[in-house]
C-alpha cells in the first residue's frame, strides 16, 4: 500500500493571474506584499502556514479567514481580487467544495 | 449540548467568510469587476484546464475534464464577461443599471433579463415572498455591497420597506417598468443562470465532463471522465472543514449559508446577509445553511436563498409541493435534514458524528 504525501503547492493569484506558487513545506518564513489598484495585502508565511496578515479593504474577511486550511476553503480577498488556495482546492477527498 | 445561539457565535467566530466568494467587491466601484484571465497548464496529457474571472461580485472558474477545451473555454470566458455586462448593478452600461435608474419610466431589455425578472416574481410568489430582488437598497443600507457594515435604525428600513415587493414590476415582452423609487439586483439569480449558460456553451462545444465554481455554487456537467459521481464537499456552516460529501453527476449544488457574509454589531449579534424581504432584516428562522441539489442552477440559486429565509417546517412544505429537487438544510440546534433522494449519495464526515441526521420523504 502506498502513502504517498499529496504535494501542498499553494497559489497566490492577483488579479485572475498566478503570482506564486508555494510549497509550504519548504519556505522559509517571510511576508509577500500585493498590490492591486493602490491598495495593498500582506501575505505572510509562517511555520509552514500561510495567511492575510494585513489588507487594505472595507470587511477584512480575508484576514478573518485565518491561517489557509486543508480542507479547501481558500483565503480571498475580493475588493483586492486577491486569492490564496491549494491547487487541488477542494481538499483530497472531493473534487470541489460547495457553500 | 449546544444552543443555537452558542452555535451561531461558534459559527460567526470559526468561519471562513471565503468560500462565500459571493462578498462584496468595490461597492461604489464603477468598473465592472472583471479581470484577465489565467488559463491552466496546457492539455497535453488530459489535464483539466480552467479558466478564473472576476465577475458578479465573485470569483468565478470552469474547468474542463475532457473534450476540446480550448474553444470551449474561450466561448465560457466570454459568456461570463457578457453576463456580467447585462446585470452588473454599478455598470452604467448594464439593463439593470438602466431599470434602476428610470425613475418609473419603461425600459426596453434582452429577452433574457425580461425573463429572468418574470423568474424572479414567480419565485417571489412561490415562496411566499421569501426571495424578492427588489430588496436591494436595504442589503446596501446594512452595507452588505460595501463592507461598511451598519444596522440601520427601524424608520429606515419601514421607509425602505415601502419601495420593494418585486411583484409590482410590470413586464411585457421586453419591455420592463420598476415603480418609481425601487431598484433591483439580480444577484440571487444571477449566478445559477450564469452556471446553466455556461454548462449549455460547454455543452454546445463538445464538453461532457466540466465543473464550474461560481462564488461557491457549484454546477457539474456530466460526470468525472472515468464515468464515476464528482464528489462535491459541503461546507460546514460550524468550522473551515466540510461537513459531509455528496456524489452527483450533472447536477448543481447551491447553498446559501448565514456564515457567507455577516458581521458583528456593537450588541455583540451576528448579522448576516440573507435578509427576510418582509422585515427587512437577517432571516433567523433556525436555518444556517441551506442547500439545493437540482438540474437547473436558476431554479437553485432562488431556492436555496428562499428555504433559507423560510425555515424549515415552510421549506420541507415547498418541497412537497413542487418536488422535482432534493435539498439539505442544517438547523441551528444542529440538525442536518436532507431529502430522501440523497441518502446514498451523501456521506457525513467523522468529525461531525455529533450532528443528527433526518431524513424526510416526500409524503408528510
Amino acid at each position: 500500500m502506498l502513502f504517498r504525501q499529496k504535494p501542498q503547492t499553494v497559489e497566490i493569484i492577483s488579479d485572475g493571474k498566478v503570482i506564486y506558487t508555494l510549497d509550504l513545506s519548504r519556505e522559509r518564513n517571510r511576508e509577500i506584499t500585493v498590490e492591486f489598484e493602490g491598495r495593498q495585502n500582506i501575505i505572510c508565511i509562517e511555520n509552514g502556514d500561510i495567511y492575510m496578515k494585513e489588507a487594505e479593504c472595507p470587511d477584512h474577511t480575508c484576514m478573518k479567514t485565518g491561517r489557509l486550511s486543508k480542507a479547501g476553503v481558500p483565503i480571498v480577498c475580493l475588493p483586492n481580487h486577491l486569492i490564496i488556495r491549494y491547487s487541488n482546492s477542494g481538499g483530497d477527498d472531493v473534487d470541489i467544495t460547495a457553500g | 449540548m449546544l444552543t443555537g445561539d452558542d452555535l451561531i457565535r461558534k459559527s460567526a467566530l470559526a468561519i471562513a467568510a471565503a468560500v462565500l466568494l459571493l462578498f462584496t467587491g468595490c461597492g461604489n466601484d464603477s468598473t465592472p469587476a472583471v479581470s484577465d484571465s489565467v488559463k491552466a497548464k496546457a492539455n497535453i496529457s488530459g489535464e483539466p484546464q480552467s479558466i478564473s474571472e472576476f465577475a458578479m461580485d465573485t470569483y468565478m472558474t470552469v474547468t474542463v475534464y475532457d473534450g476540446e477545451t480550448e474553444t470551449a473555454l474561450e466561448k465560457a470566458q466570454e459568456e461570463i464577461k457578457r453576463l456580467e455586462k447585462l446585470w452588473s448593478v454599478t455598470d452604467e452600461e448594464s439593463e439593470v443599471y438602466k431599470l434602476d435608474h428610470a425613475a418609473g419610466e419603461t425600459v426596453t431589455v434582452s429577452s433574457e433579463t425580461a425573463e429572468l425578472i418574470a423568474f424572479a416574481q414567480e419565485m417571489f410568489s412561490k415562496t411566499d415572498g421569501s426571495l424578492d430582488i427588489s430588496l436591494y437598497p436595504i442589503v446596501a443600507e446594512w452595507g452588505f455591497t460595501t463592507g461598511e457594515y451598519k444596522i440601520p435604525d427601524n424608520e429606515t428600513i419601514t421607509a425602505l420597506l415601502k419601495n420593494t415587493d418585486c411583484s409590482k414590476i410590470t413586464v411585457d415582452g421586453c419591455d420592463v417598468t420598476l415603480p418609481a423609487g425601487m431598484s433591483i439586483d439580480l444577484g440571487s439569480l444571477g449566478k445559477g443562470v450564469t452556471g446553466d449558460r455556461l454548462s449549455q456553451v460547454l455543452k454546445d462545444n463538445g464538453v461532457t465532463s466540466a465543473l464550474l465554481d461560481l462564488g461557491g455554487n457549484i454546477q457539474a456537467v456530466g460526470s468525472k471522465p472515468d464515468g464515476s459521481d464528482w464528489k462535491i464537499g459541503l461546507k460546514s456552516p460550524f468550522g473551515k472543514d466540510n461537513i459531509a460529501k455528496l456524489e452527483v453527476s450533472d447536477k448543481c449544488v447551491i447553498t446559501s449559508g448565514g456564515y457567507e457574509r455577516y458581521f458583528v454589531g456593537e450588541d455583540g449579534e451576528t448579522y448576516w446577509h440573507i435578509l427576510d424581504p418582509k422585515t427587512g432584516r437577517p432571516a433567523r428562522n433556525g436555518i444556517i445553511s441551506a442547500t439545493i441539489i437540482g438540474s437547473e442552477g436558476r431554479l437553485c440559486d432562488a431556492l436555496s436563498t428562499s428555504m433559507f429565509v423560510m425555515g424549515e417546517e415552510k421549506a420541507v412544505e415547498l418541497w412537497r409541493s413542487m418536488g422535482g429537487f432534493d435539498m439539505i438544510l442544517i438547523t441551528d440546534d444542529g440538525r442536518l435534514i436532507m431529502t430522501e433522494g440523497l441518502k446514498d449519495s451523501l456521506t457525513m464526515y467523522d468529525q461531525y458524528s455529533y450532528i443528527k441526521t433526518e431524513v424526510i420523504s416526500d409524503k408528510a
